[in-house]
């Protein structure tokens, strides 16, 4: 368990995260974490080299608001984990559709399910 | 979208680093920046279910060439907390000599770059030939010039012996007067100032809010090092935060000028102040479950590791976020307004490292 920490929702989060910014806290990363059926986000806050944590775990099929609207900066990391964890985000500021790494046309599971990518129309090799 | 989108990047021979920005221009002027990115993308923190917690010490090493050394540091600092491993004291003066030679090294390499992107070429082979003596040092004491792999979890490989102690320090005198010797041509330059003066401004305010990192945000005038939280022997050597105020690219390439210096000067009192002793504890068995944050300060600026682990000998999940990555966003802020020509060197003034950015 990581030191300051806060469970909370997602109706709580924009709202939580705007508080976070009005006290002077910066936001220095999103980590997501695969907890099988659930994800798991940790939001890392900053403020005169501390650090305090907003955890939110989303279930299967639900999408988790955005906090771009609230921290610009968030945009990249939540493309990110759309990419890595297939979890989708309402409200992006920029939005890659799950392209920001990979191009359309690569098939590919996500990193929590631990499946390699096979690349359409190219010699497909799956690893066990 | 109005206006003509041109693609820059990922191929650009400006851009040091294969990263796109699709610029919606009007009349020359930047109205719009979007960052495209996947060139390199590799998913290494996804070896975490192959290769065991050892493995990835070289795993992380290989997210980056510049800043290698910090990657393997700030992994083993990770793993060392969760296992209740302390390192020897001689192994923390060994980790802040060779991180500071990496900052030392990839601050040249940059101010290098900078002055080829202004056109300067003679100053940017100086540069690089002055940085070809910390690759010397790395090879040396290390047995690598890039990838240098001395961090284990439990302390360093590797030793410097007195001989190699003197060494470096006569090393490190002559880099530095070298260095010193291009300030009036980097800092006072009207060619360079006319590039770069008042060119991608971001404000303080700015900076802080859309977690910028390293010298990108200390150009801006917060004064936030992650070396201030005093890991490894920063407290011991002492240390203070480089900033400037203006937030343009001539601030940032003040910062990492003023830095290299410090960091020539944070090496020499880590080597006199080498205690003795062994440089490594054996760390048995595997980390217990748990899970945690450590933080470190790359020549690019703040650098989070966020590991969890579940008892067994491979990690449950490893994110990386390099500073690089909360520097793209800012960007995104900067660009606008900017005339084309201006682009390419305000992009390389926040020193994008996309290897690390992508992982």
């Amino acid at each position: 368990m990581l030191q300051a920490q806060t469970e909370i929702n997602k109706d709580d989060l924009r709202r939580l995260g705007q508080q976070c910014k009005d006290d002077g806290w910066r936001l220095v990363t999103i980590s997501a974490v695969d907890l099988g059926e659930r994800v798991e986000l940790i939001y890392h806050f900053d403020k005169d080299l501390a650090l305090k944590h907003l955890r939110l775990t989303v279930g299967p099929q639900e999408t988790a608001p955005s906090l771009s609207p609230v921290y610009l900066a968030a945009f990249l990391a939540e493309n990110e984990i759309r990419d890595q964890f297939g979890l989708a985000f309402q409200g992006l500021a920029i939005d890659y559709q799950g392209y920001l790494f990979l191009e359309p046309g690569v098939e590919c599971e996500a990193i929590c399910h631990g499946a390699s990518a096979r690349l359409v129309g190219a010699d497909a090799k799956e690893d066990e | 979208m109005a206006g003509t989108v041109i693609p820059f990047g990922p191929q650009h021979p400006v851009l040091p680093e294969p990263l796109q920005l699709k610029l919606v221009v009007k009349d020359e002027i930047v109205e719009e920046a979007v960052p495209q990115m996947g060139y390199v993308h590799r998913g290494l923190e996804a070896l975490v279910k192959v290769k065991d917690f050892k493995q990835m010490t070289q795993v992380v090493e290989r997210i980056c060439g510049i800043c290698s050394s910090i990657h393997g540091l700030t992994y083993c600092l990770a793993l060392e907390e969760l296992m209740g491993v302390q390192p020897p004291p001689r192994a923390d003066y060994l980790r802040v000599a060779w991180s500071e030679l990496h900052r030392v090294h990839s601050h040249l390499l940059w101010l290098g770059l900078f002055a080829d992107a202004l056109g300067f070429e003679s100053l940017f082979m100086q540069y690089w030939r002055i940085r070809e003596k910390v690759m010397d040092i790395m090879e040396a004491t290390a047995g690598n010039r890039v990838i240098i792999s001395v961090n284990v979890i439990g302390g360093t490989r590797r030793d410097i012996d007195e001989a190699q102690r003197k060494w470096v320090l006569g090393l490190l005198d002559e880099m530095e007067r070298e260095v010193k010797a291009t300030e009036r041509a980097l800092l006072h330059d009207y060619a360079v100032k006319r590039r770069t003066v008042g060119k991608g401004v971001l404000t303080r305010e700015q900076a802080y809010d859309l977690g910028a990192a390293g010298p990108t945000l200390r150009g801006s005038g917060v004064a936030q090092d992650m070396r201030q939280l005093g890991f490894c022997a920063y407290k011991e050597v002492g240390f203070e935060p480089v900033v400037e105020h203006d937030g343009d690219s001539w601030a940032r390439a003040k910062v990492r000028y003023r830095e290299t210096l410090q960091s020539i000067e944070l090496v020499r009192r880590a080597l006199a102040g080498l205690p003795a002793g062994e440089t490594m504890v054996k760390a048995k068995g595997k980390p217990p479950a748990g899970e945690l944050v450590v933080r470190s300060e790359q020549p690019r600026g703040e650098l989070l590791y966020y590991v969890k682990t579940d008892g067994s000998k491979n990690l449950e999940r490893l994110r990386v976020r390099t500073p690089t990555f909360a520097n793209v966003p800012p960007l995104v802020v900067m660009l606008p307004g900017l005339e084309l020509a201006d682009v390419p060197v305000v992009v390389l003034s926040i020193d994008p490292c996309v290897s690390c950015t992508e992982r």
